[in-house]
């Protein structure tokens, strides 16, 4: 049913948009603090997108057969961190290349989790579905107005991203290991000169890139309850985009990816309303908002390399 | 990386990583090290048996009857020929692209605007033209333009900004797609009011590629051509060998007073436009309009096709053939015992991994010699 496009400025919709905005911010903010991890100590995982449709499979499958959305997770955790151990052992132990190794893994991760889907499920009329992960207010917090619905009344995952890209920023920029984790990517002999184990950190990167970027995968399926093939969506690239312009800080990436999930949430609301654009339209704006920030990013790069 | 490290990187591994103590002579070793895209392919068969075996079917008769399903009759013979065009002709981009240092990730959008921009140049000409060789002819070349002007976003931002080609690309892809679906809507401008689903104009008979055997078509052709032409490009012509520089070191490239920014352009519109050729190719022969529902899955598998073919046009010739094998022996394995089909997905990806693998070892002999 169309809406009058009106009630778009009604601030009530506006929180509600601003909500599902924070809420929809989430797999990119999981990954996205991995992925930042994982470049700082100079090894860009570009196999996100894979490392995220398994995630979302093995999380949607593992809930399904033991009943337990914590089960189900901390599947899709594991397989992220087998995953991205493959990369490693490409990039890391054999010195392959990157990119390719990162590809790779994006058509193994999408390919795999889409066989495994219809092989275990096969095509059905209605697409089976597991309990989805439900908000869970946190007590007095969501009740202060305004910040309270925005911030404290989401589902658990938002929370652990939300917290672990805040302690991610905390260890990057205030640790010994942090520290150690910039040297490694920034000058890989003087750190290993300095006696760190460049190849054992980026490992360490790696299994953290991998775990995160999982747990993001199973915000996917488990917040709604099913798997779709093609459910990532390119987030798992978007995210290597916005690790990009938030300088690989995870403060950053929580607040680039709140923009980002605010257009993804208003996309969904303008389609609902029927604003007169096509929603074929619509839907480009993701990643028509991730080109437009990479060609501010490299604009402002570009000036800052000239002075 | 210094020497020293080196040394304890050897030490670290947990395998042996040369082949000499095996007491074999070095024209075996050499010939096991040429032969490494064999053995990543038996790895990824391997990998694929054991797939097949959880999904309950003997591996042995899975892959007879995909041998069978690819190459039984003359009939399935023509299909994986239908399948292996687009295949070539997205290798064969993809390994200018890459032979560049241009990783070209966006080979499902290109083809897709390429199908657009076939069928619709096409259709229009077909209304003044009677003659379909002209009219083909106009529809492949509005492909491999529209498909290269959309590969041109991520080069120029390459050279211009030092954005990375793969994420622009990918998220071309998307943004592609999508103003596609628009375009042929009820909505768009490329749809033919009298259809009640959102497809693009029909084509008329003019304006059809050819089929010659089984649905097998004149793109065949098309793709056989440019294998000579991405041959003579990187042995003959001086563009060829500024791509391989700026791909090996763009700073060395740029020094000696190549312009590497006009080689990743080039590079990247012919890559684009390969694909964008190989989507005019398949919706003007075997879908005679653009339905949303197309699914242009060699825009991904071009590119384990163009590693296994070791960036090489001839070695991609035969990757392709056994992508395309491999993808319509999927599909009538999916007839014969109703498993899905992307299992061959999984076994193409594995592919790379295991080549990738291999690969380390034949550059550390190399090293070592």
């Amino acid at each position: 049913m169309m809406q009058d496009p009106s009630q778009l400025l009604n601030p009530l919709i506006l929180l509600e948009i601003a909500r599902s905005a924070i809420r929809y911010s989430t797999p990119l903010v999981l990954a996205g603090t991995g992925e930042a991890i994982g470049r700082r100590t100079g090894n860009i995982n570009l196999g996100l997108e894979g490392i995220m449709a398994i995630g979302a499979f093995m999380a949607f499958w593992f809930t399904d057969i033991t009943g337990s959305l914590l089960i189900g997770i901390l599947a899709a955790v594991i397989i992220g961190i087998f995953f991205s151990l493959i990369h490693g052992l490409l990039s890391i132990s054999l010195k392959e290349n990157q990119v390719v190794s990162g590809l790779a893994l994006t058509l193994v991760g999408v390919g795999l989790a889409s066989f495994l889907y219809l092989a275990i499920y096969g095509v059905t009329q209605e697409s089976p579905t597991i309990d989805a992960l439900r908000a869970m207010p946190i007590p007095f917090l969501s009740d202060i107005p305004v910040i309270g619905p925005l911030l404290f009344n989401q589902i658990p995952l938002t929370y652990i991203g939300m917290i672990l890209a805040v302690i991610a920023s905390l260890m990057i920029f205030y640790t010994h290991m942090g520290l150690q984790f910039t040297a490694c990517g920034e000058n890989p002999e003087a750190a290993e000169t300095a006696g760190i184990s460049v190849s054992r950190l980026q490992y360490v990167g790696q299994i953290i890139t991998g775990a995160l970027t999982g747990l993001g995968g199973a915000f996917l399926s488990t917040t709604l309850g099913l798997f779709r093939e093609y459910m990532v969506a390119g987030r798992g690239w978007i995210t290597i985009a916005l690790v990009t312009f938030s300088k690989s800080n995870p403060i950053l990436v929580l607040l680039v990816a709140a923009l980002f999930g605010a257009g993804e949430a208003v996309q969904l609301r303008l389609q609902a309303f029927g604003v007169g654009i096509p929603w074929q339209l619509l839907l480009t704006i993701p990643y028509l908002l991730t080109m437009f920030a990479l060609v501010i990013y490299g604009i402002r790069s570009k000036r800052q390399g000239r002075d | 990386m210094s020497e020293t490290t080196e040394k304890t990187e050897k030490r670290k591994l947990p395998f042996p990583t040369s082949l000499s103590g095996l007491g074999l002579s070095e024209e075996t070793i050499e010939l096991i090290y040429k032969l490494n895209p064999v053995f990543a392919v038996l790895a990824s068969l391997v990998l694929g048996a054991v797939l097949f075996t959880i999904s309950g079917i003997s591996p042995l008769l899975a892959y007879r009857d995909l041998f069978l399903g690819a190459f039984g009759t003359p009939r399935r013979f023509s299909e994986t020929l239908v399948k292996f065009t687009p295949l070539l002709l997205g290798g064969l981009g993809t390994l200018i692209a890459f032979r560049t240092s241009c990783f070209n990730v966006g080979g499902y959008g290109q083809i897709y605007i390429g199908a657009l921009g076939g069928v619709v140049v096409a259709y229009l000409a077909a209304q003044v033209i009677p003659f379909w060789p002209v009219n083909i002819l106009l529809g492949a070349s509005a492909g491999f333009i529209a498909g290269g002007l959309l590969a041109f976003i991520p080069a120029i931002m390459k050279t211009e900004l030092s954005t990375s080609e793969v994420v622009t690309s990918v998220m071309l892809n998307y943004i592609a797609v999508y103003v596609a679906w628009f375009l042929i809507s009820e909505t768009g401008p490329f749809h033919v009011p009298e259809d009640y689903l959102p497809v693009s104009w029909p084509l008329p008979e003019n304006a059809k590629y050819p089929q010659f055997f089984g649905r097998l078509h004149v793109g065949f052709l098309f793709a056989v051509i440019a294998i000579p032409l991405v041959w003579l490009l990187f042995h003959k012509l001086t563009l060829g060998y500024e791509m391989r520089a700026t791909g090996l070191n763009t700073r060395a490239a740029r020094c000696s007073g190549i312009n590497t920014r006009r080689a990743i352009w080039l590079a990247m519109f012919f890559a684009g436009g390969l694909f964008g050729l190989a989507g005019a190719g398949e919706v003007m022969a075997i879908y005679w309009r653009l339905p949303p529902e197309y699914v242009p899955s060699e825009g991904w598998s071009a590119i384990p096709v163009a590693i296994l073919g070791n960036l090489d046009p001839i070695g991609v010739i035969f990757s392709a053939l056994f992508y395309g094998a491999l993808a319509q022996g999927g599909r009538m394995l999916q007839l014969f015992y109703t498993i899905p089909g992307t299992i061959v997905d999984a076994i193409q990806g594995t592919m790379l991994i295991f080549l990738l693998i291999g690969q380390y070892f034949k550059t550390r002999r190399e090293q070592n010699l």
